[in-house]
């Protein structure tokens, strides 16, 4: 590569870089030590998500690739950087608070972070296998080790542990598809195999083969339903803002993924993997509903209900096309902004050693922080699809993104089982308006996280309120990516 | 091409064959009367209690292993850097200044962090 | 003769791997598995590959079996516990595995690449580049971020690593360098005044 070529796709690679240099500096500064060390690495981070945020719009008036056709900047990953700012930057302003109240403040935290979000990034802008695989990589080890982040704690040592072997299990598949595929058409670059796939008949046995294995490695990362076991364990003993970041940033980073492998560039994939992840989709949304009504532990079943939240996401893919595309791209918006603001309450919660995680600490919320339980009730009712917030728009254009695809049978179950799902939502609802309690939770709002619950306050609202124009960037960035 | 490493195969397998038969020669010559004090694992001489480890990890030496591992690694990217440095030129360089720098990162944390240091 | 060697490696690399599965002994298990690696190695050079084949033994070997073993000798593990509930789901693993390898084999059977797969696929084993200098050309031209981003794992590990296991014990004296540096000297000193025949 010449000397264009490359100055060309380092600048292109510009707010990854931003965010690795805001690491390492992060890194070293967490090495003196000093009150105050906590704020001062969490607005050195969120300066650094800010900068990179601004270079990644700026990037984005010309779309490029970068690295010899490896790394993409379009409409499609700009949007989805966006979200993962978005969610980053959400993690890190509650999680102060909660490292305060487990004590197990370090500076590593946000280091790790950065690097989660820097593995994101680069797993979002990939279009080629291995750039792909990597990115993922990096983002799945940083956060192994923020799930374990609380040594001394036996919940989280196993949450680490299971994230980790089901990682490794799941990325072994991922790569086996991979390299089947890799045998297929002898390139990694996406836009080579797919023309290189064209000339393969979709029956044959190989193909059939690797596109299992690749699709059954993906849904492990999002957690689809004969793959959603060991989910709830490790939302259950992660650090709460790690589980947010988890729930939404991760998610996003693998629907995207998922997005770009089979509804833009291997999309002749199609007829292989239709049928059983219709299945899947419907199994997922039903065992994500049904399991969260029995649950006690309120990141239990968030756990759950992000499972479910994933099936309607694997509905929206279903539906293909720009229209199902835009969709599952605004849904994910949503549902960053709503789980990462539930979040911020629970850590709000939080009395440190795992207390303050019962549903029934909710009870007589509404009395003793009115301002807080209000900002609640409008998350829970966005997570059922409430109007009018956000999450309502978010499943009705899924809905009618599978309608229009002539899926009206999958429409319905999944009209049905959000309506089962609700009742959780509801229960919480009614826990914190209904119930009295004596001891209900008393706690200080931080300005951290005021900010954190104000920002997904409003986008929860404004999503609500005027769907319509995040629709349309959803749908300009949605035909960036298929174009 | 692989013929060339036909010298290092026979060498293999004359080691290989050299430790068989010693090893089988021995085992056919020697007497062989094990009993339960002899084959007891050694203990300046008392009664050895609970197995080797008995719960207690030492940590300092996974962290060293994992060290190692990681510099290890590294090494071997600088094998085929240095075949081809000269055709790479400049960039070469540079590419491998910022890597080397990522790692030293790396290597300075761990340093003032302490976990280089044996704590006994 | 390589067909002699490629048998022999082969058959080394399945013994080594089914050794390591059915020893009792978890230490024997892990030299087992060392001999999988070195079989593998053998092959590498086979194929032409001798740089990945020294990679497997420096790394693979040298590195992560150093590892496993101190894991596995530092570890208080029961190991025929463990063996004994392996042996309850063996019936089904084995039907696992063996439906893989039907589909496996289905697959190879109907292998067909793509139209444009031979002229993708450059031979890999040319005579002017030996296996180091081929892999440096394309490592560090083409895929140079690859290799960056391999750089940014590794301190990802490093860290990790670190934060996780680290624990300072705290009835050792340690030396805190940079807290000695960042010393206030307002706070470190105070100055008495003290009268000739009194003490503090």
């Amino acid at each position: 590569m010449d000397l264009t070529q490359i100055t060309s796709s380092v600048l292109a690679s510009g707010p990854e870089i931003i965010i690795i240099l805001g690491a390492c500096v992060a890194l070293m500064l967490s090495l003196v030590p000093r009150p105050g060390q906590g704020a001062l690495l969490a607005g050195l981070s969120l300066v650094m998500i800010a900068l990179a945020a601004a270079m990644s719009l700026t990037l984005a008036q010309n779309p490029q690739t970068a690295y010899g056709g490896m790394f993409v900047n379009d409409g499609f990953s700009t949007f989805f950087k966006m979200l993962l700012y978005l969610g980053t930057a959400l993690t890190i302003l509650i999680s102060d608070r909660y490292l305060g109240t487990e004590d197990a403040a370090k500076g590593e935290y946000y280091v790790l972070l950065l690097f989660a979000l820097s593995g994101a990034m680069i797993m979002v802008s990939g279009k080629d296998l291995l750039i792909i695989y990597v990115g993922l990589e990096l983002q799945a080890l940083s956060i192994y080790v923020l799930v374990g982040f609380l040594t001394t704690n036996t919940r989280s040592n196993e949450a680490a542990l299971k994230y980790v072997i089901l990682g490794a299990f799941s990325s072994g598949l991922l790569l086996f598809g991979l390299s089947l595929l890799y045998g297929l058409t002898g390139t990694t670059q996406l836009e080579a195999m797919g023309e290189a796939l064209d000339s393969v008949e979709t029956s044959s046995p190989l193909l059939a083969l690797a596109t299992v294995f690749l699709i059954v490695g993906l849904l492990f990362k999002v957690g689809a339903v004969p793959f959603h076991m060991w989910v709830p364990d490790i939302y259950e003993g992660a650090p709460s803002p790690v589980t947010g970041f988890m729930s939404t940033v991760g998610k996003v980073a693998a629907v995207a993924v998922i997005l770009r492998l089979l509804i833009q560039d291997l999309a002749m994939l199609d007829p292989i993997w239709r049928g059983s992840v219709e299945a899947v989709a419907v199994l997922t949304l039903a065992a994500g509903s049904f399991a969260a009504l029995v649950q006690t532990n309120i990141k239990r079943m968030l756990a759950y209900s992000s499972i479910a939240h994933g099936g309607f996401l694997l509905l929206g893919l279903l539906a293909g096309g720009s229209e199902g595309l835009a969709s599952v791209m605004l849904y994910l918006l949503i549902f960053t902004v709503t789980n990462l603001g539930l979040f911020a309450v629970i850590v709000l919660l939080n009395r440190g050693a795992g207390q303050g995680e019962n549903i029934q600490d909710f009870s007589g919320l509404a009395k003793s922080q009115p301002g807080v339980a209000l900002m609640a009730l409008v998350f829970l009712l966005s997570l059922a699809g409430i109007p009018p917030t956000g999450g309502f728009f978010a499943k009705f254009y899924v809905l009618v993104a599978l309608v229009d695809a002539g899926f009206v049978l999958l429409a319905v179950f999944a009209v049905l089982l959000s309506a089962i799902a609700a009742w959780f939502y509801l229960r919480v609802i009614m826990l914190m308006y209904m119930e009295q309690n004596d001891q209900p939770a008393v706690f200080q709002v931080s300005p951290a996280i005021g900010w954190a619950l104000i920002v997904t306050f409003t986008g929860t609202v404004l999503t609500g309120v005027l769907p319509a124009w995040f629709l349309g960037v959803s749908k300009a960035a949605a035909t960036a990516g298929l174009g | 091409m692989p013929i060339d490493f036909l010298p290092v195969f026979l060498m293999v397998a004359v080691v290989i064959a050299l430790s068989a038969f010693i090893l089988t020669l021995s085992r056919l010559i020697r007497p062989h009367n094990p009993y339960p004090e002899k084959n007891r694992p050694y203990e300046c001489g008392v009664d050895h209690v609970g197995e080797a480890s008995a719960g207690m990890f030492k940590v300092q030496y996974f962290v060293i292993a994992i060290l190692f591992v990681v510099f290890d690694v590294e090494t071997m990217f600088l094998f085929p850097w240095a075949v081809v440095l000269k055709d790479m030129g400049l960039f070469g360089y540079v590419e491998m200044f910022v890597f080397i720098v990522l790692l030293l990162v790396g290597f300075a944390y761990a340093w003032i962090k302490g976990a280089l240091e044996w704590v006994s | 003769m390589s067909v002699f060697a490629f048998y022999l490696f082969a058959i080394s690399a399945i013994t080594g791997g089914l050794f390591t599965v059915i020893s009792r002994q978890p230490v024997h298990s892990v030299l087992w598995l060392i001999l999988a690696f070195l079989s593998s190695a053998g092959l590498f050079v086979l194929l032409g590959a001798e740089f990945v084949a020294m990679l497997l033994v420096i790394v693979y070997v040298g590195a992560v079996m150093v590892l496993f073993l101190f894991v596995v000798m530092m570890l208080d593990v029961d190991f025929a516990e463990l063996k004994a509930e392996m042996a309850k789901f063996m019936p089904l693993a084995l039907l696992i595995g063996l439906v893989i390898l039907m589909q496996l084999v289905m697959a190879y059977g109907a292998w067909d690449s793509a139209h444009g797969a031979s002229e993708l696929l450059a031979n890999p084993i040319t005579t002017e580049h030996h296996n180091t200098e081929a892999l440096g050309l394309i490592l560090y031209d083409q895929y140079f971020l690859l290799f960056q981003l391999a750089g940014l794992i590794l301190l990802v590990a490093m860290i990790g690593a670190i934060v996780l296991t680290l624990r300072h014990r705290k009835d050792v004296k340690r030396q805190d360098i940079l807290g000695q540096m960042f010393r206030d000297p307002a706070e470190a000193m105070e100055l008495k005044d003290v009268k000739p025949g009194q003490g503090l």
